[in-house]
């Protein structure tokens, strides 16, 4: 029988002389790179959201040539300034709040980030799938009212990959004893929850986002489920 | 008090890289993926850092990041060697010992739940009592997964070692 310990001692030893530390510097600069992407690309949704809160007051948005004009047009608009990003930002989360206030069901205002439980559940989906390895969208901790609802947005190669990725993190998520997952309706957004919170997992072009709500009572009705999955999609850029 | 902060950080991220590379080694089975798991893991890490510290034991979470990171790798790793050929040439690095590749080997043909166990507190040197929280399992659930996946590896070894031994 061959001695378990001795092996593995060799394999650490043989660890230790082959490996290379990219050192904690470069993790730390991982780290902020990927919180600097968040407040960049959380200005550019503000910006998309003024461009078609200003088409819609002209009537120029509508149908499919509407959503184009949503999602390519931003800079058509004027240059918003900082007070208009934020509003636009609270307009977003106001109605989702709005959404999401339903009887019967009740989402907490506990502090959030990104959930713990979705760390030890979501595996490689985004570097897997050639993501761009950081989160491209908007979060939303305590510090940024309304403090129960966090996005982020991954950025992806293709929508090919994007779309790989989406089911690699529903994947992972379903085999995940602390997780269950549920398609809503004919978005195809994907509904993840856990015994704290609901998560909506959605794709469109090349990007995934999720959207965080902390709520002890399992999925809202599916109506909500659908309007807040439509809501994320109008928000993609 | 931030360049204190960056220096515990860095001293912590030295005195434990080794041990979370190998964790993610184990499962894995490439060593340059296992740095990439492990980087990705510290770099997770940072941000709770001012939390982390005040752990018992911040190398466990680390530890446990990486591992997970590494199952859902391993459980996908055509989809991630696809990936890896398409976006960087593999770099060239020296062969593991042979000690090495055998281990790595049979660690790989242990079913999930009792390789995260060895991984976990053999190799990242957690006790039976963290891997039991992180398993989210009783201690003795633990346990038993320990023997059998030691009793399991014993067996994948055994017949190497006797054609060693008849070389």
């Amino acid at each position: 029988m061959p001695d378990l310990d001795q092996l593995l001692d060799a394999f650490v030893a043989d660890v230790r002389s082959e490996t290379r530390a990219r050192g904690a510097s470069t993790a730390i600069e991982q780290a902020h790179r990927r919180r600097r992407l968040v407040a960049v690309a959380g200005a550019v949704a503000a910006v998309a959201v003024i461009a078609a809160g200003t088409a819609l007051a002209t009537g120029t948005l509508g149908g499919s040539e509407g959503m184009s004009s949503f999602a390519g047009t931003p800079t058509a608009s004027p240059e918003p300034r900082a007070g208009q990003e934020e509003t636009s930002v609270g307009e977003r989360y106001r109605t989702l709040r709005r959404t999401l206030t339903v009887p019967g069901w009740a989402f907490t205002d506990a502090a959030l980030s990104r959930p713990g439980v979705l760390d030890a559940c979501e595996g490689n989906w985004v570097g897997a799938s050639g993501g761009a390895g950081h989160n491209l969208g908007l979060s939303v901790s305590r510090d940024e009212p309304p403090a129960a609802i966090a996005e982020e947005i991954e950025g992806f190669h293709s929508p090919a990959l994007a779309s790989d990725a989406m089911d690699r993190l529903v994947e992972n998520l379903a085999s995940c004893p602390a997780w269950g997952t549920q398609p809503i309706g004919q978005t195809g957004a994907v509904l993840a929850f856990y015994d704290a919170g609901v998560v909506w997992i959605h794709h469109k072009g090349t990007s995934v986002a999720w959207l965080h709500v902390r709520t002890t009572d399992g999925p809202p009705p599916l109506a909500v489920q659908v309007e807040v999955a439509d809501l994320i999609y109008s928000w993609f850029r | 008090m931030a360049a204190s902060r960056e220096s515990d950080f860095t001293a912590f991220y030295d005195a434990s890289w080794l041990r979370t590379v190998a964790c993610a080694y184990a499962i894995v089975g490439n060593l340059a993926e296992a740095e990439d798991l492990a980087q990705e893991a510290y770099s997770r890490a940072w941000p709770r850092w001012s939390s982390l510290c005040e752990y018992d034991d911040p190398a466990g979470w680390v530890r446990h990041v990486a591992t997970r990171l590494a199952v859902s790798r391993w459980r996908r790793a055509r989809i991630a060697a696809g990936f890896l050929a398409r976006s960087r040439p593999p770099e060239p690095a020296a062969p593991p010992s042979v000690a090495t590749a055998v281990l790595v080997a049979a660690l790989r043909q242990l079913p999930e739940a009792q390789r995260r166990a060895i991984v976990l507190h053999h190799l990242g040197e957690l006790p039976v009592l963290e891997v039991a929280r992180i398993e989210k399992c009783p201690e003795g659930t633990v346990k038993a997964r320990l023997a059998r996946g030691r009793a399991a590896l014993a067996a994948i070894l055994a017949p190497q070692d006797g054609e060693r031994s008849h070389a």
